[in-house]
């Protein structure tokens, strides 16, 4: 999976292309699945449970992506379509991320109505440096053109 | 007779009406019933959610065993197979072996080269004796650069987010 400098400017990508001015609430959904799957990490110091290392991966696919941003929705005081709309966004941004790299840990694509893992596979982990690349080429193509656009407008 | 949700209302003015009170209680009623139907749909969101997971922590026999299982009972699970990734310990000619979720496995792979400042993957077949036959071993070299890499962007997205929003009580509201 591709490392959260990615996951963030992914984000940002997405907000800028569709003019989203609450570009916060993108990026948030985009570190959201992380936000529990991660605690296979801390098996780096000390021993996790596997059952419970098992259950996170299921915050890692779309029926989560859309039950998730749900329940984040209500701790934000504006138009909660939008701030769900937002929040899903990145979240399923993340999810797509994801399904390039190869993994242990697929993601679960259609779980409820199939256990099956997926992946395009085209990355192996460590090849991360390939995705902020290419993701921070098209962020800096995207906020040039924009300001280009903007100049041109002026005169 | 007493309102229903949805229905439109007209709120007298509260200077010229007389019944500007039977307006704001009826104003009050549709705010509650709204406020009402926002929590049903919630507790039916958290619902779905923890039924999800139970489903899916059930479900577990439907995929690889984990590690921690395999060590438990490894008669149990010869056969099978499974994915897992971790530091390598040491490494000798046909095997080597790794530390996953901080328990060490014995791994049967042929010249392992260790991984530089990360994890190797493995794919195996799982032994009776509590080892592994790698079907497929890689590299995460330098893996580890990603998470120092995350921590710093972890504080992007702070400064990302709480630009826009900022907290007010629980909940958090347009940073002006």
């Amino acid at each position: 999976m591709p490392d959260w400098i990615s996951h963030i400017l992914i984000g940002l990508i997405f907000a800028e292309i569709f003019s989203i001015r609450k570009k916060g609430l993108v990026v948030f959904g985009s570190l959201l699945p992380d936000f529990a799957v991660k605690v296979h990490l801390f098996g780096a110091f000390f021993h996790v449970s596997d059952k419970l290392a098992f259950v996170t991966q299921l915050y890692h696919s779309p029926v989560m992506g859309l039950i998730i941003p749900g329940l984040a929705v209500p701790f934000f005081r504006y138009d909660w379509k939008k701030t769900y709309l937002f929040i899903t966004s990145g979240f399923m941004l993340h999810l797509f991320a994801d399904s390039f790299t190869r993994l242990y840990h697929d993601g679960i694509l259609l779980y409820p109505f199939s256990y099956g893992y997926f992946s395009f596979g085209l990355l192996w982990p460590e090849q991360y440096w390939i995705v902020i690349i290419a993701s921070l080429a098209v962020y800096v193509l995207i906020k040039l053109a924009k300001f280009s656009i903007k100049k041109f407008d002026l005169q | 007779m007493s309102p229903h949700v949805g229905q439109t209302i007209i709120l007298p003015s509260r200077g010229s009406d007389p019944s500007s009170n039977l307006g704001r209680s009826i104003f009050t009623y549709n705010k509650m019933a709204k406020k009402l139907v926002g929590f049903i749909a919630y507790t039916a969101l958290v619902a779905l959610f923890i039924i999800l997971s139970i489903d899916f922590y059930l479900s577990r026999e439907h995929y690889d065993p984990s590690i921690d299982a395999f060590l438990g009972n490894s008669e149990k699970y010869e056969g099978k197979y499974s994915k897992f990734a971790g530091p390598v310990i040491n490494v000798s000619g046909s095997s080597f072996y790794m530390r996953v979720n901080q328990r060490p496995l014995k791994v049967y792979h042929a010249n392992l080269e260790k991984p530089k400042f990360g994890q190797v993957y493995v794919w195996a077949r799982l032994n009776s004796d509590g080892t592994a036959e790698a079907i497929e071993v890689h590299n995460f070299s330098y893996n580890y650069a990603k998470y120092f890499l995350s921590f710093f962007a972890f504080i992007l997205f702070l400064l990302i987010f709480f630009r826009e929003w900022k907290f007010k009580g629980w909940r958090l509201v347009e940073n002006a």
